[in-house]
């Protein structure tokens, strides 16, 4: 299986913000941590998420291995072990890594991996009006600009 | 036109044979050029585009949808019932004569009727899903008005600045908690079974406080929403438990109507030239008229008030004033916006991010700057809609951010006919708060 990640084609994203609520609702999250983040410069609307690294900074920056790629390229985070560091959210040159301040532990797009497995599509790319979100691995990425 | 818009007059004819040369075409207009004193004149001068280049009712044009045969909308609310003597009261009807024909009453006029009691004095208000003082034009009159009524009651899903000034509050039930055939007063050539999936509380839907409320007043109503929905839907020979199992109607689909019963004028045709509006004395052909409180129609205000505001930013995180206290759509967005371009901004010492106060000759509201290279620096766009759920008094800081404590609603600045109040264009000046 190839990498999985999501690719935003920023110049149909219109700034509505849909994929942040829908995000947060997938994850039942707090005010605060956001997995995925469009920040408003006009004209422009830039969107903050995770890319999934191939060699993730933020799992070689993570002091007790709690970060890891599976086998679909997914970068994932074991809470469990999450001690709170902040190490990850430092490394991460896209700041796509969060903190939830309640349980005090970094968090970080899954990717919907639960959907996944149930045969749906990430949360954030099913409710993006323009369809500016798709997901998918390098040759998706040519795939989503010869269109 | 050029002069005008401040278009370049090369797209905007590029722009109307781009429209004149695509087969088919259709205009989308919505509430900017209604919002303001061409309101009339603009729709008119769109529908005469779409029917010169034989838009108007074509598959893919602007088409005139069927309903799907439910009785309509003035049989279900009974506006006939209504006496003639009674209905010749309508404020402002022998004014905005077109409004008066859609049952529509401008807001301006209701005010008067209280605040000054011309033609008549108004002591009781019942408001059903609105938010006045936030969303009408000239905030403070409105407040005022609202305050000074015998008694006033409101019915909403929150508890909003209007609400507050209320002598009894009805907590209304939501979409999810009603039951209708949705929306049967639009022309979409559909309907839907719009079910109630919950009940919370005591929220009733605004249907069966209407009937409740008539049968109080001696009027006869139905027993329940489903026994109304029943008759509604009579004439498609479906009951409501019937509709809701079908889930939809869908009116004919039927084009060029025109060809056989021409169109709902007085000469059966387009009227580019309006019969009807000449018989009121108003201009019977549409045109462009200065907006009241422009720097082209009042040079001299435009000294101490050199931006052009747009009052009437929307925002997809927000539906008008509601929404503010969701606390995930707040978070994307926790202050009001207002739009400078850099040049404009560094004029006033303005950065990103700051307060700014944004003042007319009316008032002034406090919000945020965020830069726009994409607008005219003499243009200022502000976000409409704001008060603050989370302050705790009863005024939930209705006047802080509110852009229409800058508006105008003065009858000289609303279309002749239609009466639409101006809660877009008008002259501002901006200055940074001392207080960031």
């Amino acid at each position: 299986m190839g990498k999985h990640a999501l690719i935003i084609k920023k110049i149909d994203c219109m700034g509505c913000h849909a994929c942040e609520v829908a995000c947060k609702q997938e994850h039942g999250l707090n005010v605060g941590p956001r997995l995925i983040h469009v920040i408003e410069k006009s004209p422009d609307f830039i969107p903050v998420y995770c890319r999934q690294c191939a060699k993730p900074p933020c799992r070689d920056a993570c002091p007790v291995d709690a970060i890891s790629r599976n086998e679909s390229g997914i970068v994932l985070i074991d809470n469990d072990l999450c001690i709170g560091c902040r190490e990850c959210i430092d490394a991460c040159p896209f700041g796509a890594m969060q903190y939830e301040e309640e349980m005090e532990v970094a968090i970080k797009c899954d990717l919907c991996l639960e959907r996944l497995e149930a045969g749906k599509r990430p949360a954030c790319l099913g409710v993006c009006p323009t369809g500016c979100i798709t997901m998918g691995g390098e040759k998706s990425v040519a795939a989503v600009f010869e269109r | 036109m050029e002069q005008i818009t401040w278009v370049d007059r090369d797209l905007i004819r590029q722009a109307a044979r781009l429209y004149a040369t695509t087969k088919p075409a259709g205009i989308h207009w919505g509430v900017p050029t209604e919002q303001n004193i061409n309101c009339t004149d603009f729709t008119r001068a769109a529908v005469g585009l779409m029917a010169a280049t034989g838009n108007l009712d074509a598959p893919g044009g602007n088409v005139f949808h069927q309903p799907p045969g439910t009785r309509s909308i003035s049989e279900f609310s009974n506006h006939r019932a209504l006496a003639p003597e009674q209905r010749a009261k309508q404020l402002g009807g022998d004014k905005y004569r077109l409004a008066s024909r859609m049952t529509i009453i401008t807001p301006k006029c209701a005010w008067d009727a209280i605040l000054k009691e011309e033609p008549y004095p108004i002591k009781v208000g019942y408001l059903v899903g609105t938010n006045p003082v936030v969303s009408r034009a000239n905030a403070r009159e409105v407040y005022d008005a609202l305050k000074k009524l015998d008694f006033l009651a409101v019915s909403d899903f929150f508890l909003t600045p209007t609400a507050e000034l209320a002598d009894v509050f009805l907590p209304a039930g939501t979409w999810l908690e009603q039951d209708h055939v949705a929306d049967n007063w639009k022309f979409h050539g559909y309907v839907l079974a719009r079910q109630k999936v919950v009940e919370i509380g005591e929220c009733w839907q605004d249907h069966k406080i209407f009937m409740e409320l008539g049968k109080r007043m001696g009027q006869q109503w139905w027993d329940t929403v489903e026994d109304a929905l029943d008759w509604l839907l009579e004439p498609t020979g479906l009951n409501w438990e019937q509709f809701k199992e079908k889930g939809y109607l869908k009116g004919e689909r039927k084009f060029y109507k025109y060809k056989e019963k021409g169109f709902s004028t007085p000469t059966k045709k387009v009227e580019i030239y309006s019969t009807i509006l000449e018989k009121w004395g108003a201009d019977p052909l549409p045109k462009y008229t200065e907006i009241p409180e422009s720097p082209v129609s009042q040079p001299k205000l435009a000294e101490k008030y050199p931006y052009i505001l747009n009052a009437g930013y929307r925002t997809p995180t927000f539906f008008h004033s509601a929404n503010r206290q969701l606390p995930w759509l707040r978070e994307i967005r926790p202050d009001p916006i207002v739009e400078l371009h850099p040049e404009a901004a560094e004029k006033h010492d303005i950065r990103e991010g700051d307060w700014i106060w944004i003042e007319s000759p009316r008032g002034r509201a406090k919000l945020r700057t965020k830069l726009n290279t994409g607008i005219s620096p003499m243009v200022v766009v502000a976000e409409h809609g704001w008060w603050y759920p989370e302050v705790n008094t009863p005024d939930r800081g209705w006047d802080i951010s509110n852009i229409n404590m800058l508006t105008d609603n003065s009858h000289e600045s609303m279309d002749p006919v239609m009466g639409a109040t101006n809660l877009r264009v008008l002259l501002c000046n901006v200055k940074r708060c001392e207080d960031q």
